[in-house]
């Protein structure tokens, strides 16, 4: 059984068809690339998995279970966490304390543990802080965890939006777009830490990414959306020589493919 | 009696429209609630009073230079408690604050220069004293008046906003700010003619409030205030024919709780209606519904 | 030595009366940890001092039963009304609450049973200042506790950016009724010590300007941590006194100082210390305005 499935699923917006009838999974400890021109729905497709929007058809589901009907938060319980195209930190909180809260679901003590100081809550607390330590440790942020959020450079923030996503311990991490703003030597870095992540952890990892070096070198397997629909998926090599999905390139003026 | 509580409510209405327009033009623009326009409004009547009583100057003489010197207050509110913050985008919370200093300051500066108790107009200074009849309905010639001077500055204000490069200014912010920047808008400028036309419709406000009741305090801003943002919600912040349709609104719910119920609960006639309005249309009546729900 | 008896009592008074509005203060500052302006307080404080005074007058209940009754009372009107109001947001949040105050001076001026606008005469005066300072310490005590739990980031994190919150599992529309409800009995609470210090309550004390009050508290103290609200209240009342000898230009004063410290120091009186003293420098205040705020959600 896949980790995620997706079966016919659509989403309209005002008439305009954003993402229309994909049908697709996800097995569980791989990397999966989901690739396209712009507007061709991954976002789209990224809110509908997280509950961020609802489908209008279809249906998501995850280890089995039905997410259609799921609040973003459940989702996120069932071991779903992602990152955003526009990074979106907690620009007022320090590093540290973004991946503090996105550790919240770990926490597994109610707030009556937390005022009478009970041992759970301590030791929670203190689990809690050393893996954000060993997460900023990963992403390379140990200097920066005293720092307000919004003063780190855009690869640092991206860096931080994946570590506070992993805080969560996900099944299923989903990245949008991560290396963005990166230079070579920064993505090649997170390439290689994605890869790590995925054979350490058992983690399954889907990335939407417009640089297609880092996705063809990366990827177990690549899903390629154009105007919402799903036009080929493979791997990678199979994909890159798929004639639709170099028209779709082409015609769409993209010169990156 | 219907008609005449028809007149009552329309003339009320045109009280809350002058008023809440300026509210409602400020919130669209720059998103914030400036808690000093009831201050602002209190200056105009007790100022109009000061020239007509103790400086034995005309209504309209004291009128002209109480607005004048409203949209002066404006433009010193703005730079003293807007223009900082919004130099360094400081969210929504701390100009709500500091719009509310600058009201205790203009409350106790009304109250050190005028006293603080109610005081009374001269009635020889007043024109439109007599009423004017029409069947069995009496129309007092004061509110027959405003409600003229309402009419015609909506209208003008309606015109500026549409029709002016001010205006055109204005909508441009309202839109967007940094495409405005961008398309060459003078942006300080424009707020700060915003801050005038909005602090001047309160003292138009203020004046013809004051004469009309006969009595002008410091004390006068309180209530207009939390009326004002009653209107302006409902009737769609940010919208200036909202503003005049929430007024209108709270002011005939006003009245018919005074007909129908009892005059207690006239106070309470307009947050009924505007707690009824969130729960069905939260973005109010003429709005726009741009993140008004989580 | 009746100057020296007048001179402590007056103080005793002036404690109290901090301490109190610390409490109010810090029934503000839990809604804008999570980002909600609710002006909501008044209204709540109301419910308490008339839950309490009449359960003593009229039901002949102990003190402690009065405050439980308010506390109980106002924590489950909170929950009830709760959810819908707070799919509000911004200056809606605020208005509407505004509102909801405003509703329930209405019904204390217009119901007999409650005094009208008279009020109500003859309640027991059983607080003692100590008792608001246990409360005010308690306070302190539980927000110190929560702002280091996941409960308390979670709250920081809502009033930042609540959709990021919700994918991190945080269930941002319980967690924002249940900071409402907490609001409410703490300001509840306020109302029945306040109304049993003093013999006499009216709907009157609860109105608009009062709510903002304690908002200015709030904020002129600083929104990074609950010492802000606290320190704010507290110099915010005591200011009027230091200023005595400006006697009827104390309100000038109050509203320069306001405006001076919004404007100038976006962490407040708090955020000021820090400036003055080396080495505990941080970053300011993290309610400023959240992300969903300027863009919709996405």
């Amino acid at each position: 059984m896949a980790l995620l499935e997706l079966e016919g699923v659509g989403r309209s917006f005002g008439g305009v068809r954003a993402v229309n009838d994909i049908t697709t999974g996800v097995e569980e400890g791989g990397l999966f690339g989901l690739i396209g021109p712009n507007g061709a729905g991954k976002t789209t497709l990224f809110n509908l998995i997280t509950g961020l929007i609802r489908p209008d058809s279809g249906t998501v589901s995850f280890r089995g279970k039905p997410l259609t009907r799921r609040s973003p938060e459940k989702i996120a319980a069932l071991g779903i966490s992602r990152t955003y195209q526009t990074i979106r930190l907690f620009e007022g909180m320090t590093v540290r304390q973004n991946v503090m809260v996105g550790g919240h679901l770990g926490g597994r003590y109610s707030l009556l543990d937390a005022i009478i100081g009970r041992r759970g809550f301590r030791d929670a607390e203190r689990d809690l802080s050393d893996h954000v330590d060993s997460l900023l440790e990963t992403v390379d942020l140990s200097a920066r965890s005293s720092d307000p959020a919004g003063t780190l450079s855009y690869g640092e923030q991206r860096r931080l939006e994946l570590a506070r996503a992993l805080a969560a311990r996900p099944a299923l991490l989903m990245l949008d777009e991560p290396a963005a703003g990166m230079n070579g030597r920064e993505a090649q870095d997170l390439s290689t830490l994605l890869r790590k992540l995925v054979t350490e952890t058992g983690l399954t990892i889907l990335i939407i990414e417009h640089n297609m070096s880092m996705i063809m070198k990366l990827c177990d397997r690549v899903i390629v959306m154009n105007s919402g629909e799903k036009l080929a998926e493979g791997d990678p090599a199979a994909v890159r020589n798929d004639r639709k999905v170099i028209e779709a390139y082409l015609g769409g003026g993209h010169a990156d493919a | 009696m219907i008609a005449q509580q028809i007149i009552n409510a329309l003339s009320q209405g045109a009280y809350y429209a002058l008023f809440a327009s300026g509210l409602t033009l400020i919130f669209g623009v720059l998103d914030i609630l400036n808690l000093a326009h009831g201050a602002i409004f209190m200056w105009g009547a007790l100022m109009s009073w000061f020239l007509m009583a103790e400086m034995g100057m005309g209504f309209f003489p004291a009128l002209a230079i109480s607005v004048v010197a409203c949209g002066v207050i404006g433009i010193l509110l703005d730079r003293a408690a807007f223009k900082p913050l919004r130099d360094r985008a400081a969210g929504h919370l701390p100009p709500l604050v500091s719009s509310l200093a600058v009201s205790f300051i203009l409350v106790n500066l009304a109250e050190r220069f005028f006293g603080t108790r109610v005081v009374r107009f001269p009635s020889d200074a007043v024109p439109f004293s007599g009423t004017l009849e029409l069947g069995d309905v009496r129309l007092p010639m004061l509110q027959v008046a405003l409600m003229c001077v309402s009419v015609v500055l909506m209208f003008a204000l309606w015109y500026m906003v549409e029709r002016t490069k001010v205006g055109r200014s204005i909508r441009a912010l309202q839109e967007n700010p940094d495409v405005a920047r961008l398309m060459g808008v003078d942006v300080e400028r424009t707020i700060a003619w915003m801050f005038v036309v909005a602090s001047a419709l309160a003292g138009v406000a203020g004046v013809f409030l004051g004469v009309a009741y006969n009595s002008a305090s410091p004390y006068m801003g309180h209530w207009i205030d939390l009326k004002g943002f009653a209107v302006i919600i409902l009737g769609g912040m940010g919208s200036i024919p909202g503003a005049v349709l929430g007024g209108l609104l709270i002011a005939f719910a006003e009245t018919a709780t005074v007909v129908y119920l009892s005059s207690d609960y006239r106070d309470a006639a307009a947050f009924v209606v505007l707690m009824a309005m969130l729960l069905i249309k939260p973005s109010g009546l003429l709005g726009s519904s741009r993140e008004v729900r989580a | 030595m009746g100057d020296l008896l007048q001179f402590l009592a007056s103080y005793n008074y002036l404690a109290y009366l901090a301490a109190l509005n610390a409490i109010l203060a810090l029934s503000v500052y839990i809604m804008l940890m999570a980002g909600q302006l609710s002006l909501a307080s008044m209204g709540f404080m109301a419910i308490g001092a008339y839950t309490s005074a009449l359960l003593m007058i009229n039901g002949g209940m102990p003190f402690a039963v009065g405050l439980l009754g308010a506390a109980a009372l106002a924590g489950l009107i909170a929950l009830a009304i709760g959810k819908p109001i707070l799919r509000l947001k911004g200056v809606y949040l605020a208005i509407t609450t505004v509102g909801f105050s405003e509703l329930i001076r209405f019904l204390a001026l217009n119901w007999d049973y409650l005094g009208g606008a008279m009020g109500l005469n003859g309640i027991p005066q059983t607080t003692r200042t100590w008792h608001v300072f246990l409360y005010l310490a308690i306070l302190i005590f539980l927000f110190h506790r929560l702002d280091r739990s996941r409960y308390g980031r979670a709250l920081r994190a809502i009033g930042l950016d609540e959709t990021a919150a919700k994918t991190m599992g945080i269930p941002t529309a319980r967690y924002k009724t249940l900071a409402f409800a907490a609001s409410a009995v703490m300001a509840a609470l306020a109302g029945s010590f306040a109304a049993h210090y003093s013999f006499y309550i009216s709907p009157g004390e609860y109105n608009f300007s009062q709510a903002v009050l304690v908002l200015i508290f709030a904020v002129f103290g600083g929104l990074g941590t609950h010492w802000g609200p606290v320190l704010g209240a507290i110099a915010l009342t005591l200011l009027p006194e230091v200023f005595r000898f400006l006697q009827d230009w104390r309100p000038i004063i109050y509203g320069v100082s306001v405006l001076l410290v919004v404007i100038f120091f976006p962490g407040g009186l708090v955020g000021l210390f820090k400036l003055m003293i080396p080495g505990t420098r941080r970053k300011a205040s993290p309610i400023a305005g959240g992300k969903d705020e300027r863009h919709g959600t996405a």
